[in-house]
């Protein structure tokens, strides 16, 4: 494998999209990816973290995945397997090729971005517990670290609650603490990826594929199929692909620099990312949340991501 | 025809008192009386506002005032918005009639025992009257048909990201009318924002010639100018409370969607947001009408038909 590429981390709680997200992410060949750092969030982090030794395991490579926060900063935990199933990958068994790293997910990621400085982007797609105990222990991560793009929020609406999405309501103390650390960041949220609809039709075909790796793309997807089928949705929504896309062709999603903060003290609205779109408050932007996005390029790089592993 | 009887409930303000000429124009309305909230400006304020208002409209109903103060909290006041009198610009007669000798809420209490029929409450300020209603008389909310408030969004907020000022203002006493179990239209920034009055659109009221049409380019004059230098995004002033009562009359010029609006109390950033569940996760039934859009040359050209209906 070459070092010369982009150098990503990529912090996970996997979770089918997850899986899905880093299954495009292992075969781009402009990305070093350095490690993949595990926290709890759609299940708990016994799962998350092999389920990310298992994805590397299926398309044979031999990423490696550090164990981080087994728990929110502060919050109860809130895990979301009614989505995911009770072992985050909808029930399908996958083999475990090689074991998780001694190395805390927490020394890896201020670790590896001392050592970068200004060259690793980090690509958070679960709850941010893990990036925020970088920044609380580690006074020189947030000046260290390139930039951070996060799958979560949403400038309006929720997936959780109706005020809230997931990833920031399952742990909004960490989610806070990250928002205002003054870290280059882009937050890819619900206003974007509840557009980012995968017909049932490509899962179809993927379901009948002759290639493992596309089959299990297609078998994964469909085990969303009872919770879908329950809410109406018109396809599958791709939350995490789409940060993963966003960030290997920025050029895909329009951003607008806001300010956005965190609630964590509300009666109803804890976990809301609140953001200042009619800048009321006079705070400067902290955030480039994603606005709009090209849904054909993106479903085109998509499949094709996927697809692509048929064809090596 | 059959008057829809109401009671404004209101810190005129701008938007609120074309919303009482929108109201006193109208034949399909019927005034039965008009209380003040502090918000806009202070209760004494908005009140001297009703009685010059209701002076110069010639319009005699009952007028009693509201409380100096939110339920539990601290009042906010928006004179950078309404001026230091509340409703700067226009020259208003001097009050031509006494306040009653009571309480806002006593007022509307009063008048809800005494009608034969529901009566819709129109709030176009904080809430803090209408709470007070419901907690001092519960047995009143069955006198009530409907409230159609102006206040909420289900999307951000003009006064915080995620507030409007109305429900800000007194969000305990938003949260108690939100959860009275009565049928409530809110008309929230998702629709005023929508509800955009242009300076040509204020020449023409101007151009209708009559008393009523001269008084709302008059305030329109002062609203427009404030939106033009703070937030020219609109292109005009957001026309607020008007919408609260237009949709009482012409139900046809809006588009509507039924949903779950919970009101937060205790967020550092959320306090006063009207959480809306606009893809019904909560099993909670929807409680309010939550205005969405408005078409916007149809309303105005509504508001025009009746500012000339007026002397």
């Amino acid at each position: 494998m070459s070092n010369s590429g982009k150098k990503i981390i990529i912090d996970c709680d996997t979770g089918i999209d997850d899986a899905l997200a880093l299954l495009v992410a292992l075969q781009h060949p402009g990305w070093d990816i350095l490690g993949i750092t595990a926290v709890a969030g759609n299940v708990g982090l016994e799962h998350t973290a092999p389920n990310s030794i298992r994805i590397c395991t299926l398309v044979g490579q031999k990423i490696p995945v550090y164990a981080g926060a087994a728990k929110s900063l502060y919050c109860e935990y809130r895990s979301a397997e009614r989505v995911h199933g009770a072992n985050g990958l909808g029930g399908i068994e996958l083999p475990l090729g090689y074991d998780v790293e001694q190395e805390s997910a927490l020394s890896f990621l201020t670790r590896s971005v001392r050592e970068n400085p200004g060259e690793i982007e980090i690509v958070a797609i679960g709850p941010l517990t893990n990036i925020a105990l970088a920044i609380l222990t580690d006074p020189h991560f947030c000046e260290n670290t390139g930039r951070l793009t996060i799958m979560g929020g949403a400038i309006n609406g929720g997936n959780a609650t109706p005020a809230a999405e997931f990833n920031v309501w399952a742990d909004p103390e960490a989610a806070k603490i990250v928002f205002n650390a003054g870290i280059p960041m882009t937050m890819i949220g619900l206003d974007v990826t509840n557009q980012a609809i995968l017909g049932f039709d490509v899962v179809e075909r993927w379901r009948g594929s002759d290639n493992t790796v596309v089959r299990t793309a297609g078998e994964l997807l469909y085990s969303f199929h009872h919770f879908l089928d329950g809410i109406g949705a018109k396809g599958y929504a791709l939350h995490d692909p789409l940060t993963i896309a966003y960030v290997m062709d920025p050029t895909l999603v329009t951003t607008q620099e806001m300010f956005i903060d965190v609630e964590t003290k509300a009666t109803i609205a804890n976990g809301k990312t609140v953001a200042d779109i009619f800048k009321v408050t006079g705070n400067k932007p902290n955030v480039s949340a994603a606005v709009d996005l090209d849904i054909d390029r993106f479903l085109k790089l998509f499949v094709n991501a996927i697809e692509g592993y048929s064809k090596v | 025809m059959r008057k829809i009887p109401i009671i404004l409930d209101c810190d005129p303000g701008h938007d609120d008192a074309i919303a009482m000429i929108l109201a006193h124009a109208s034949p399909e309305i019927e005034i039965l009386g008009v209380t003040s909230v502090a918000g806009n400006q202070t209760v004494e304020k908005t009140t001297l506002n009703v009685q010059k208002l209701l002076t110069f409209l010639g319009l005699q109903v009952p007028v009693a005032k509201g409380r100096p103060k939110p339920l539990f909290r601290e009042l906010i006041i928006a004179p950078e918005v309404h001026g230091v009198t509340g409703l700067d610009g226009p020259d208003l007669p001097e009050p031509g009639f006494p306040v009653e000798d009571c309480s806002a809420v006593e007022l509307i209490a009063r008048i809800l025992r005494d009608s034969e029929r529901k009566v819709t409450l129109v709030p176009t300020g904080a809430l803090t009257n209408i709470a007070l209603l419901f907690i001092a008389y519960p047995e009143l909310k069955n006198k009530v048909e409907r409230i159609s408030l102006m206040g909420g969004a289900a999307e951000g907020g003009n006064w915080t990201p995620a507030a409007e000022f109305n429900i800000l203002v007194d969000p305990e006493a938003a949260d108690i009318v939100f959860t009275s179990g009565l049928p409530i239209t809110m008309a929230g920034l998702d629709v005023t924002h929508k509800a955009i009055i242009t300076r040509e659109d204020t020449e023409r009221f101007r151009n209708i010639g009559t008393k009523a049409s001269g008084l709302a380019a008059e305030l329109l004059d002062f609203f427009v100018t404030f939106h033009e230098e703070n937030f020219p995004q609109f292109g005009g002033s957001p026309l607020h409370d008007a919408c609260a009562v237009a949709w009482l009359i012409r139900p046809d010029l809006f588009t509507s969607v039924h949903k779950h609006v919970a009101i937060d109390t205790g967020g550092e950033l959320t306090t006063g947001c009207t959480v809306t569940d606009m893809r019904a996760f909560l099993s909670a039934k929807p409680n309010t009408e939550v205005l969405v859009d408005v078409k916007r040359q149809e309303f105005v050209d509504f508001l025009a038909e009746r500012f000339s209906m007026l002397d």
